[in-house]
């Protein structure tokens, strides 16, 4: 049986009067019952969610307050008397608000989204940026980068890692690891998923030990004893039913048989784990073998991720310094050229893992603050705007005795109790924007997933309507309790004289509003900027009708280079037969969703300068990848099935590499050698292609050699056995049609092959610019809510002013003043207001939006274009909000408005 | 008649009232209410309405024991009082009379 929705029923409990509470829920209870028995779990849940919204609960309130007694007269304490006139003031309040529905609806709405969207984002700041890290003590873990001209961020090598761990002095233990994809082959149904090789120190300087079994030991990462695997509680859980009897057992990775050891706690996850598509749910032992040194001037071969667990007391400053020391040394030992910049990164691992994400998540957390603040601001205006028609009501109380701090406590009650209802609908907000959020947020932000309303954001929730009901209710309680009574009763209520100081301070609020606003649409618009240029950036290749997937041989079953590349030309063969594919090709990494790094490259002929670095990105790829890409060919020709092991050696350039080493001449018939242990051929470059945008639209482009997938081995060794596909499909057939017949070919030729990352070239392209659209759509969002916001704050102020003024426009219109002219008065106070608040927060955006850099791209923080459009944008609302006022003061009509009291 | 007549909801909560014998507690009412007058009203509609009613003088309500149908949870029972019977009568007969009056509608098509 399904319960109901458990949100609503904590709500419904609230709302629910204390002697009828538990009736009513046994009542909605039973009735959910029914209907989920009868219309299924989703009608019933839609219906016990409507039992919310109805205003009778107020109106249930109201007639059980007057059904009570009055209780028998006897004496009291002093805190009961307190208690019981705080329990007076709060029926008092409920009773006025369902007086007046609309005001209470237009009132608990404003709040609900401005509290609302701010625990949502609270929650997700707090289970990204806050949560601690599944690692013991996770401040004192840090990563280990590589940097040099060119990378600002790469990766480690083993010498280098082999250095930090013996001589640095800042690390108590330093690992190392690297991550790629694996086979899970065991069992019927093969699978592919995340692996890393970690050495055996790695769990121990995270702090982590398994929940089952134990870790590697050193004897184990040897390269011929390392038979042995840990697993993640996710795939214990999942494949082998958290059966405790598989510690011992085999289980066949990349189809070699593995003996499980251990298994890793539920929420442990490596430091690159956290941007991974498909986690990391295997774990092998990595050998970093002694003697050899991998340090540049042997080519340093820099393919691993290196985590480090400070000793105790030193800090990261410390570590860095070190690091520092030891690259200068590096430097004069001739182990890095000086130009080459090589410097050691050491990063909180906090910092690593949230990275981009971070500015962004504060840019909108103070862009939501923002939202709440412009609501408030609103809210305090509609309860100003009702304190004015209680002036009477409360001079009245006042002069019959009610000292003014009784008054104002009746005032601050009716904001908590107001503010209460607003934050009881916040919290629903709040469930559906998380739910959007996730829904929305294509991964880029890690760890975004695990956040949900919690005790801890319940508590913020509980203390942001706190606030918001000071903010909005001290300064309206304030002024409307103690009014100069006399005053007030002897003017009929209508007071010139307190009308204007009203109306100056409520102009003021409103000033504020859309200086406010100003910034906020600034942020949005200045993102928006950074938005189109990314989708401007050609990526350099055409994405449309193109189909990907990622597959991988295990060396169990294709032993040899040979039997690997025989299986990519016979599954090419297969595919290019498919009806609806006009072309396919296969390649080592996919631009724009695989990183891709450098290698050691020998240009015939051309003497570097001393330290200058010819590495260039590599790539391999089979015929057809090229044609596929639609990367434009520049010159000479692409990859044929021609080009085979046996057939001369040969290489495609891009033409950053070619423009590089020839510049003005042809790179054609030139030689270059891929750097290797034994004795790589020279290969012959017989085709140019254009640049394309490998690691990221906004990355730099470098140097790059394509070699065919059929050659690769003569120079490195090894086929890649890691390998994308990319199908071009015809244009009338949608890429993802061929899904299906294409993993009958793979079938058709090894049944145990799991294929992932099945998608379109489309949405590799789209996912890039994932993070920008995502924070982009949101900032659009809250500001268009705040420009809404701040239009409706000049329109409720202006048409107040007009109101006060009634029956002096009615004495202008009668002693002669033409309609339009009433028109331009209202609307020049309304403009004066409006111009010094947005000029206010021109100038406050000029301050800060320079704390946006980081996440903007192709456009200067202080963009002239958008500092120039917003603030007509934010003008014409306002004018908007006026408008409708001013046009109904020209029309007021003299006699009646002189008549009126 | 010198009562004060009865609403239209406040007659059709009363007739589930009675339609169930003893045994009209919230969700049952809500559910006949559904089903036989098609009118889908909230939870807090009916009690706002059956608590009028009980100040009025028109129903009673009392705390019943548990059940174990409802998982062991209490229901609050509601029943007519004689005033209550004696007013959904009067408004019956009223109705009543005033339909014995139609000898014929007028008969509207829809174009």
């Amino acid at each position: 049986m399904v319960n109901p929705p458990r949100l609503a029923r904590r709500i419904l409990e609230l709302l629910a009067p204390e002697p009828l509470v538990a009736d009513m829920l046994a009542d909605l209870d039973e009735g959910f019952a029914i209907r989920e028995r009868e219309l299924g779990p989703r009608r019933a849940r839609r219906w016990y969610w409507r039992q919310l919204f109805s205003l009778d609960w107020l109106r249930l309130h109201r007639e059980l307050l007057s059904l009570s007694p009055a209780p028998p007269p006897r004496r009291r304490g002093r805190f009961e008397e307190l208690m019981t006139s705080i329990v007076n003031d709060i029926r008092y309040a409920i009773r006025s608000f369902a007086r007046t529905p609309g005001f209470t609806a237009v009132v608990v709405l404003t709040l609900a989204l401005g509290i609302g969207a701010n625990v949502a984002l609270v929650s997700v700041v707090r289970s990204v940026l806050l949560r601690p890290l599944p690692y013991a003590a996770p401040d004192r873990v840090v990563s280990i980068w590589s940097q040099w001209a060119g990378f600002p961020k790469t990766w480690v090598s083993m010498g280098e890692y082999r250095v930090y761990r013996d001589s640095f002095e800042s690390f108590e233990s330093v690992g190392l690891y690297y991550d790629t994809s694996a086979n899970l082959t065991d069992g019927d149904d093969p699978e592919r998923l995340g692996l890393a090789g970690v050495t055996p120190n790695v769990f121990g300087t995270l702090g982590v030990t398994p929940i089952l079994g134990r870790g590697f030991t050193a004897e184990e990462a040897k390269p011929d004893k390392s038979e042995v695997v840990v697993l993640s509680y996710r795939l214990w859980n999942r494949r082998y039913g958290a059966d405790e009897e598989l510690l011992g057992r085999r289980i066949e990775v990349n189809g070699f048989p593995r003996t499980v050891i251990g298994i890793l706690p539920p929420r442990f996850r490596l430091p690159i784990d956290f941007s991974r598509e498909t986690p990391i749910e295997v774990y092998l032992p990595l050998d970093v073998p002694e003697g050899i040194s991998d340090l540049p001037q042997n080519g340093g071969n820099h393919s691993y991720y290196g985590v480090a667990r400070l000793a105790e007391g030193v800090l990261v400053e410390e570590a860095v310094a070190e690091a520092r020391a030891w690259n200068g040394r590096a430097v004069t030992d001739g182990v890095y050229p000086e130009e080459m910049l090589f410097r050691t990164l050491v990063i909180p691992v906090s910092d690593d893992i949230v990275g981009a994400a971070r500015t962004a998540l504060w840019v909108l957390l103070v862009a939501v603050g923002f939202v709440l603040l412009i609501a408030c601001v609103n809210v305090a205006n509609l309860v100003l705007s009702r304190g004015e028609e209680r002036r009477r009501e409360i001079a009245l109380r006042t002069a019959m005795g009610a000292n003014w701090r009784r008054i104002f406590r009746q005032l601050l009650t009716e904001s908590l109790v107001l503010a209460a209802l607003g934050g009881a609908a916040a919290l629903l907000v709040a469930e559906l924007a998380l739910r959007a959020l996730t829904a929305l947020e294509p991964g880029s932000i890690p760890r975004l997933t695990e956040a949900s309303l919690d005790g801890g954001v319940l508590a913020f929730a509980a203390l942001a309507t706190f606030v918001t009901a000071i903010l909005f209710g001290v300064i309206p309680a304030f002024t409307a309790s103690r009014p100069k009574f006399s005053a007030t009763l002897t003017q009929g209520g209508r007071g010139s004289s307190s009308g204007l100081s009203s109306q100056r301070f409520r102009g003021g609020l409103v000033a504020f509003q859309l200086a406010v606003a100003v910034v906020l649409v600034m942020a949005a618009g200045l993102m928006i900027r950074t938005f189109t240029h990314l989708l401007a950036i050609d990526p350099g290749f055409n994405a449309e009708n193109v189909l990907t997937m990622r597959l991988s041989t295990p060396a169990a079953t294709y032993p040899e280079d040979a039997d690997v590349i025989a299986f990519f030309e016979q599954l090419l063969e297969g595919v290019r037969a498919l009806p609806g594919v006009e072309n396919a090709g296969a390649v080592r990494v996919l631009p724009l969703a695989t990183q891709i790094g450098d290698w050691g490259t020998r240009i015939e002929g051309y003497e570097p300068a001393k330290n200058e670095s010819t590495a260039a990105d590599w790539q391999v790829a089979t015929a057809g990848y090229l044609e596929v890409m639609g990367i434009p060919l520049v010159e000479g020709r692409t990859f044929t099935q021609a080009d085979r092991a046996d057939s001369e050696p040969v290489v495609v350039v891009n033409e950053s590499f070619a423009n590089r080493y020839w510049p003005g001449e042809s790179a054609l018939g030139h030689r270059i050698m891929m750097r290797g242990a034994d004795e790589p051929p020279w290969v012959r470059i017989v085709g140019v292609v254009s640049d394309i945008r490998h690691n990221g639209l906004t990355a730099e482009v470098k140097g790059k050699w394509y070699r065919p997938h059929s050659q690769f081995h003569q120079s490195s060794g090894f086929a890649p056995s890691a390998m994308t596909l990319t199908i071009g499909t015809s244009m009338s057939v949608p890429a993802q049609t061929l899904a299906g017949p294409v993993r009958a070919v793979i079938h058709g030729i090894d049944p145990k092959l799991p294929i992932a990352e099945v998608r379109s070239l489309e949405e590799v392209l789209s996912s890039s610019v994932a993070q920008s659209r995502f924070t982009m759509a949101l900032l659009v969002l809250l500001s268009s809510l705040a420009l809404v916001l701040a239009a409706v704050g000049v329109y409720g102020v202006i048409s107040y002013v007009v109101s006060q003024r009634t029956k002096e426009i009615g004495i202008r219109l009668a002693l002669g003043s033409s309609p339009s002219g009433v028109l331009t008065m209202v609307l020049r106070q309304g403009l004066f207001i409006s111009v010094t608040g947005v000029a206010v927060g021109a100038v406050v955006a000029v301050l800060v939006t320079d704390f946006m850099d980081s996440v903007l791209y192709g456009v200067d923080p202080r963009d002239p274009g958008t500092f120039a459009l917003v603030p007509m944008v934010l003008l014409a609302a306002a004018l908007l909000g006026c408008i409708v006022p001013a046009l109904r003061a020209s029309r007021v009509d003299p006699v009646i408005a002189l008549r009126s009291d | 008649m010198g009562r004060e007549t009865l609403g239209e909801l406040e007659q059709l909560l009363m007739l589930a009232v009675a339609r169930s014998g003893e045994q009209a507690y919230g969700a049952e009412i809500q559910r006949d209410l559904e089903d036989s007058a098609g009118r889908s009203l909230t939870i807090s509609t009916i009690y706002v309405t059956l608590v009028r009613l009980e100040k009025k003088g028109l129903v009673r309500s009392r705390r019943a024991d548990p059940t174990p149908v409802r998982g062991g949870k209490a229901k609050r029972l509601f029943v007519l009082t004689a005033e209550g019977v004696a007013a959904l009568k009067e408004s019956h007969t009223v109705l009543e009379r005033m339909w014995k009056g139609v000898s014929t509608l007028p008969e509207f098509r829809s174009p």
